[in-house]
Formats: structure tokens, sequence, C-alpha cells
């Protein structure tokens, strides 16, 4: 059930990052999603949800499949490294993560969309682990 | 081990796969059918978020500044012929005013910072290469330039809108001619730039495109609004003098737009 309203939010995402916000929310949730599922299964998500959204805002399809693929990888092996439940970890993650994103679809660095996005990953990470996710779907 | 090896298989098939999206078309087709069945959801998702935001829109003053808009361009209008007959009458110039074929599309994603603060700074229409609309071509609303088609696919084109931080173009001033560059800065500004330091430059004079039109038709027309000179920086030891405008579109309330997909004689 809480992976389900988790791909819900993933669509609304997709919807709402190609035609209302340029806040890379599609990576911040995917983060979230790696970091509480920690499955192989995030990647055919991340590789669904980049089609999506370079359809629905008009770029080059695999643009973004590829970036997020290759960001959840660069996630996957920093987890033998670090503790990748921890606040410090996602805020930076999310940080880095849109940044890069916003310079590879944008092609400009925009700090504060890149801040505001880590905020806004860690919070939702929080309130989803919270209230909608079981530990026993890991 | 075996979870390792899942996840590094499952890595390098859809990277590989995303690779060959990237560099073929192999998708297009199934691209057409999703661009075709979700812009009308991508239409409703925008237009139900800035609900909440239009119940506080004024609407006696946003029919005031629709009023002030089209009382603006018949002015500009009447300087415009006022111009041509002058020109006709000394025999130095004339012009034939090119007819446009505009293609009316509508604004179904315009993605911001902060919606309801920021100023957009592309479209995305629902318009695309099959209806005719090709990469170049110039996007206007009443007479006013709303910026230049940057991406097509089959079914939506990509507007990159005149303060976008990419949008460059030549124009000149209406009451004093001088000439310049328009530049985008962002955030919902634009400055007229390079104007040469012997050229005068008045506020509230407008600002209207020189044209760059191309022998396939593709560019901008002469003549369009772009805006209204708000300042000017004009200091003896710079090389050229630098002007703000506004424009006279608010783009974060345009609904559509129309995509001038070709100009008759």
């Amino acid at each position: 059930m809480q992976k389900y309203f988790l791909f819900f939010l993933l669509f609304l995402s997709v919807l709402f990052e190609s035609s209302i916000t340029t806040i890379p929310i599609v990576l911040d949730l995917l983060i979230i999603f790696y970091i509480l599922d920690r499955k192989s299964s995030s990647f055919v998500i991340a590789f669904i949800a980049g089609i999506f959204l370079d359809i629905f805002a008009v770029r080059n399809i695999g643009q973004s499949s590829i970036f997020l693929i290759v960001f959840l990888f660069i996630l996957s092996l920093y987890e033998r490294k670090f503790e990748v439940t921890t606040n410090y970890f996602i805020l930076v993650a999310s940080f880095i993560g849109s940044l890069l994103y916003l310079l590879v679809s944008f092609q400009t660095i925009v700090i504060w969309q890149a801040i505001v996005s880590s905020l806004f990953t860690l919070i939702t990470y929080f309130l989803l682990k919270k209230f909608f996710w079981n530990e026993s779907n890991t | 081990m075996r979870k390792k090896e899942t996840f590094f298989l499952s890595f390098i098939i859809l990277f590989l796969f995303s690779v060959v999206l990237f560099k073929t078309s192999f998708f297009s087709g199934i691209q057409i059918f999703f661009e075709k069945t979700t812009s009308p959801i991508l239409l409703v998702s925008k237009n139900l978020f800035n609900l909440p935001l239009n119940v506080f829109h004024n609407n006696e003053l946003a029919k005031l500044k629709e009023e002030n808009l089209n009382l603006q361009n018949k002015l500009l209008g009447y300087e415009n012929i006022k111009k041509e007959n002058n020109a006709l009458r000394d025999q130095f110039n004339s012009s034939y005013p090119l007819k446009n074929t505009l293609l009316p599309a509508r604004i179904i994603g315009s993605p911001v910072f902060i919606p309801g603060v920021s100023q957009p700074e592309f479209f995305v229409l629902d318009q695309g290469a099959k209806n005719g609309v090709k990469t170049g071509q110039a996007v206007v609303y009443k007479d006013n330039l709303v910026g230049k088609v940057q991406k097509v696919s089959s079914v939506l084109s990509v507007v990159q809108l005149v303060t976008n931080k990419e949008s460059s173009f030549t124009a000149r001033s209406v009451k004093t001619d001088a000439l310049g560059v328009v530049n985008g800065q962002g955030e919902g500004e634009i400055i007229l730039d390079n104007v040469l330091l012997s050229d005068n430059l008045e506020i509230s004079d407008f600002v209207k495109t020189k044209g760059d039109l191309e022998s396939d038709q593709e560019g901008i027309l002469a003549d369009l609004i772009v805006g209204k000179i708000v300042s000017i920086d004009k200091k003896s030891s710079s090389l050229f003098q630098v002007a703000k405008i506004k424009s006279l579109l608010n783009f974060s309330k345009l609904t559509t737009v129309f995509i001038v997909t070709g100009y008759q004689k």
C-alpha cells in the first residue's frame, strides 16, 4: 500500500515538475524511495519516471532517465561507505543531485533551487517515514 | 553478493536502454501517443494548481490592464502608420507589412521556481511539428513578442520567453530609433543593451523588434512590441548605454499565445 502511495506521489511529481515548478521533485522522491526501499526496482522506477518527464517537458527522450539511473547507482555505491538514512546524507545527496540535475536540464546553476529541493527532500522523507512507511516493506 | 549482482545488472540494462532511447527515435511513436493523451492532463493540473492563486486575482484590475494593453497597442499602431505615411510622402522608405499566419496555442506548462511568485522563462505549448511549428518561429500575443520556439516535438513545443537569460535579439526604440540588443535577465527582467552613447533613449518610450526574418520565413518579424523603457543607465565612461525594459505582458497570467508559422506579402 505504501509503495502504491509512493508511485502515486511520483506520478504527481512528474506532472508538477513538467508544468508548474522547476524544482527537481522527481529526483527528490526517487532519492527517498531508494533510501526507504533499497531494491533494484528503484532503477526501473527511475527509468520510467525519467521517460515521462522527458515526454512532458519536451526534452530528448532518455536524458532524464540516464541522469536519474546514474545518480541512484552512485547513491547505492555510497551505501556501503556511509549510513544513507541520516538527515545529513539526505540533505547533501539531494543538494548535489539537484544542482547537477538543474545544470544538465537548464544549463544553469541555481543554488537556491537546490537548497529548497534538499529541504523538501528531508521534510518529505521525515513525513513519509513517520506516517506512511512500514519497515517491513524493505 | 546476489543482491549486488542484481543491482549492477539492473543498472547496466536500464542505462544502456536509456542511452539507446536518447540516441535514436526508437520511442517516437509511443512518445506521440503519450504527448497527445497527457497534454490535457498537464493543462488541467496547471489550471488546478493556479486556481487558489486566481482566487486573489482582482478581475477589475485584470480588465483594466487588458484594456490598457489594447490601447497601447493601438497607439503604437498609429505611430507606425504616421511614420509610414511620412516615409512614403518623402519617398525615402516604404515597407510592405507582411501578414502573419498565426496558430493559436494553449500554454500547458510554465514551470517556475516558486509558482505564483517567480516569473516563467519558458512555456510548453500544445502545438507541435504536426501543426507546422518549427524551431526559431516567433510567438506573439496581440502584437507583443512573447518569445521564440526553442524545441519542437510532434505535438508539443517549448517557447523561450524574451525574459529568458538566453534570449537575445535586435530591437529599436520607437521615438528615438535607437538600435540595441534585447537580452533577457531572468525573473521577468529585460534589458536593451549595446545602445550607442550618441543615441538617445527616453523613459516610457516603447521598444520594438528590428526583425531578423530568414529566407525560410523563420525568425522574428519587425515592429513587434518588446516593452517599455523604465530606466536608463548611461555613463560616459562606458562604451554603451543600457536601458531596463518592462514587458507589457504578464507572462504568468497568459493562457493562450499565437505562433507565427508563416508570412504572406
